[in-house]
């Protein structure tokens, strides 16, 4: 907790995050650069699925980036919640846009992934409805913040639905194992990986890469959220002047 | 990667919207950032001169 109590301070904040910008963005490039060389020139066309699960490589890391960004959102907001950590609140805010586009982006691109492999864009079954749900919390999410003048009111709501909504992500985890789905198991497990490692190391560096993203484009909106802050904090003063 | 495989429309279809969309996601978070940047130097600058 005295590490997470260490940045509460927005001046410490605003200092780490100008230092490691652009060495997180040099990374998140790097790895797009090789995740895409080996999911595209690399990685070999499935016996069955053909060229089409290409597709995974872009597909399983918004997945990923979708569930995860909702993770560390329901956490920060508990963080906020229980302990006040002035960031928090700010932190859960700034991830939610970017979890929104990476749960679209998992959205689509399984649509149109379906297309192909099942014959269908969309089934309402376990996995997807539940992905689905996810991409109508975020929305909520967002829609708190948008819709509530007042700062501290719009963060106890949002923070109130973003642990509420929390359930949704265990659920999209088992969710294929729990019912019967169309979607197939998870490919990673405790006891490893089913898929052979031409097809899993591109997977792994592009999960890399949507993670790095994430890391780097939410550093810079809690920044702009800070800016934004004090500017509306200026604008109060000067207005009381006049 | 064989562009005249099968389904390969689907394919590109995904990587062509991914692109974008995460395109265009990156450059409003950094574009709002730096315009929030920009009016609070302004604002700061203002304060200064009111205080002088």
């Amino acid at each position: 907790m005295a590490r997470i109590e260490k940045f509460a301070n927005p001046t410490r904040f605003l200092r780490l995050q100008e230092k490691v910008q652009p060495w997180l963005a040099a990374i998140t490039a790097l790895l797009f650069a090789v995740g895409l060389y080996y999911a595209l020139a690399k990685a070999p066309a499935d016996y069955q699925q053909g060229e089409t699960v290409r597709i995974m490589f872009i597909h399983v890391p918004a997945a990923w980036g979708a569930t995860m960004v909702y993770a560390f959102m329901a956490l920060s907001s508990a963080i906020a919640v229980i302990f006040r950590h002035p960031l928090a609140d700010l932190s859960a805010k700034a991830a939610a846009p970017i979890g929104a586009v990476f749960t679209f982006l998992a959205l689509v691109t399984g649509a149109l992934w379906g297309k192909p492999m099942w014959g269908t864009y969309w089934v309402w079954d376990a996995r997807l409805t539940s992905f689905f749900v996810l991409f109508l919390l975020y929305l909520g999410y967002i829609a708190v913040w948008q819709a509530i003048d007042d700062y501290h009111r719009a963060a106890k709501i949002a923070a109130i639905v973003a642990l509420v909504g929390a359930v949704n992500v265990p659920i999209i985890k088992f969710s294929v194992e729990w019912w019967n789905s169309l979607h197939q198991p998870s490919i990673m497990s405790s006891s490893g990986s089913s898929v052979h490692s031409s097809i899993l190391i591109p997977l792994l560096i592009m999960v890399a890469a949507y993670s790095f993203l994430f890391l780097t484009l939410h550093l810079l909106a809690i920044r702009s959220e800070l800016r934004k802050r004090k500017i509306h904090q200026l604008q109060l003063a000067q207005a009381q002047k006049v | 990667m064989d562009l005249s495989a099968k389904h390969m429309e689907f394919v590109l279809a995904c990587y062509g919207i991914s692109a974008v969309l995460l395109l265009v996601m990156t450059l409003t978070i950094v574009i709002r950032s730096k315009q929030h940047d920009r009016q609070l130097a302004r604002l700061e600058q203002a304060r200064g001169k009111a205080k002088k």
